[in-house]
């Protein structure tokens, strides 16, 4: 079977002399991600995401209840939950974003037109009157709802894992007299971040590319051997923004190139306006797409 | 005679060997693989860096040409066990994504197309398709692997004379052994996948999540519970230990027998998958 479903003519697209209808663009963007928050979330495809992001859970489990024991005996050598957080978890935490999140994302994102060619039901979006940023901008906002809740709780519950050995009394003060509540929010919102930066790159790479393996294999490697580029280069990655967010800076391999930490408040503007450049990329590019069931 | 005559007849001319009929089926992949640019271009990047440590031995046995350039490359590089393991290193990634650009899809097209009876229809059994896909990574992830590293093994033997070859015999065997474990994991996980997922896509991205997740998992087991048996699940690791094990060099602290387990294990799941799903129908419930 193959379908040719093009951009409808001009007089259908463009809106009324006043320009866009903004009411209208955010009920459709709402109904989109409606429908397709109910498949990000409960269909076979978010097994997935479940998997990735909680697959680190039952080890955390085990770690709490071996180092609840060895509390008990005196023979922890770990003093507290500032410190198991500064530890474990942290040094977990930069692998669990380089590795889960961006597969999660890689899969989640990426699907988003993939799968839908795959299935042939892509014509159907495509033959209602929706404008295809519009489209593109719904899918986006769905699968991102979908894996920031999936990645929030996976982290906090990561988080009070790490945190409960000592029982709840100190990990209270942790949280409320310590540094531990903005270390919490920190770590959500890196992998909120996460969610958005990837998910941007992967929504871009799902719309240009077939076979999507051999770009996400590049971009993995290029996000993989960051720590050894040079400085300016490592500002082209998420992974490095992302460090620039960690509340304790995660230890370096011995053999990383130093760089300045990009501070917070250039990272998440910088992400943003990154996003944003790539959705509106994302936009044009759906925009002079035409699909071919054929060659799938 | 009449067309209505004319009734089945079985085929009576040559059939090919037994034993090579499972080449029929490369020799086609291939046709259509080496159509891609961008595959061949990956498959000439590969042989790069076998090339620039053939250069190496090179270099480090013409001492005239070492003056001219006055660079004391024989204090740089030493031509023993770690160089080879350095090569195979980098190959052994050159492999992995060369199976991850063609595996996904070399069972998945003929299961997705109903393609599988018109195989096993003829003289052809199913242990003989699986051999004849197993085979068209199988050769090429040779090219990648043990053909360059036996030939600079024999380029060095050639250049440090018989005696080097002899006291080294043990690095040949390892490049040949160490490889076609690694050969067999890769093609048989890219093979099962592709026969699991019809999605080829789904498949290299079930492939990139082994590799990636196996070691996260490496990592936090052996961060979180101070051991190193967190090793077992990444199997480039495993495949790491059997070959240092073999080549005799020091390797981290799991034991190679137990990297063996880890990787037999994998290749029985990979074999016990490709049975279930090579079967000329499929009962649809």
């Amino acid at each position: 079977m193959s379908a040719a479903v093009t951009e409808p003519p001009a007089s259908l697209a463009e809106d009324s002399p006043r320009g866009i209808d903004w009411s209208l663009v955010l009920r459709q963007i709402t109904g989109i991600m409606r429908l397709e928050l109910r498949r990000n979330l409960f269909s076979r495809r978010a097994f997935a995401l479940y998997f990735l992001a909680f697959s680190p859970l039952p080890f955390f489990m085990l770690w709490a209840i071996m180092a609840r024991r060895e509390i008990t005996y005196h023979e922890f050598d770990i003093e507290g939950p500032a410190q198991a957080v500064a530890g474990p978890f942290t040094f977990t935490f930069v692998l669990y974003v380089g590795s889960m999140l961006f597969l999660s994302a890689l899969i989640t994102f990426m699907s988003l037109y993939r799968t839908e060619i795959l299935e042939r039901s892509l014509h159907y979006y495509y033959l209602t009157p929706v404008r295809r940023w519009v489209l593109v901008v719904g899918k986006y906002c769905s699968a991102l709802i979908a894996s920031c809740t999936v990645f929030a709780v996976a982290t906090a519950a990561l988080f009070f894992l790490t945190c409960i050995p000592w029982g709840f009394g100190e990990m209270n003060r942790y949280l409320f007299s310590g540094p531990g509540l903005g270390n919490l929010v920190a770590y959500l919102g890196i992998a909120v971040l996460g969610c958005v930066g990837y998910g941007a790159v992967f929504l871009l790479v799902g719309l240009f590319f077939r076979n999507a393996i051999a770009p996400a294999a590049l971009i993995w490697g290029w996000e993989a051997i960051n720590f050894l580029l040079p400085p300016l280069l490592q500002k082209i990655s998420v992974i490095h923004y992302l460090k620039a967010l960690f509340p304790i800076p995660p230890s370096e391999t011995f053999v990383a190139v130093i760089t300045n930490p990009t501070s917070p408040w250039i990272s998440v503007p910088g992400l943003l306006i990154f996003t944003a450049l790539v959705l509106a990329f994302a936009g044009w590019r759906a925009r002079h797409m035409e699909i071919s069931y054929g060659g799938e | 005679m009449a067309v209505y005559e004319r009734s089945y007849k079985r085929y009576a001319g040559d059939l090919s060997p037994q034993w090579s009929r499972f080449s029929v089926l490369p020799r086609y992949v291939y046709q259509d693989i080496f159509r891609s640019k961008f595959f061949l271009a990956f498959l000439i990047l590969s042989l790069i860096y076998p090339l620039v440590c053939g250069a190496v031995i090179y270099l480090r046995h013409n001492a005239e040409v070492l003056e001219a350039i006055d660079v004391r490359i024989a204090e740089i590089f030493a031509i023993d066990a770690s160089f080879f393991s350095q090569l195979m290193f980098v190959q052994i990634w050159f492999a992995f994504f060369v199976a991850l650009f063609i595996g996904p899809g070399l069972v998945s097209k003929d299961l997705a197309n109903n393609g599988l009876p018109l195989y096993l229809s003829r003289p052809f059994s199913r242990a003989e398709y699986v051999m004849g896909k197993f085979s068209v990574l199988a050769i090429l992830l040779s090219l990648i692997t043990w053909v360059p590293g036996l030939v600079l093994y024999a380029l060095q033997s050639g250049y440090a004379g018989l005696s080097w070859a002899t006291s080294n015999a043990r690095i040949a065997l390892t490049i040949f052994l160490g490889s076609w474990v690694w050969i067999t994991v890769v093609s048989l996980m890219a093979l099962a996948l592709s026969a699991w997922v019809k999605w080829r896509p789904v498949a290299g991205f079930l492939m990139f999540m082994i590799l990636l997740g196996g070691g996260f998992f490496q990592v936090i087991v052996n961060g979180l519970f101070r051991t190193e048996w967190g090793d077992l699940a990444n199997l480039m690791r495993d495949v790491w230990i059997i070959w240092l094990g073999l080549i005799g060099e020091p390797g981290p602290g799991t034991p190679v027998w137990a990297a063996w387990l880890a990787v037999l294990a994998f290749v029985c799941l990979c074999i016990y998958m490709l049975n279930r799903k090579i079967r000329a129908y499929e009962v649809v419930s």
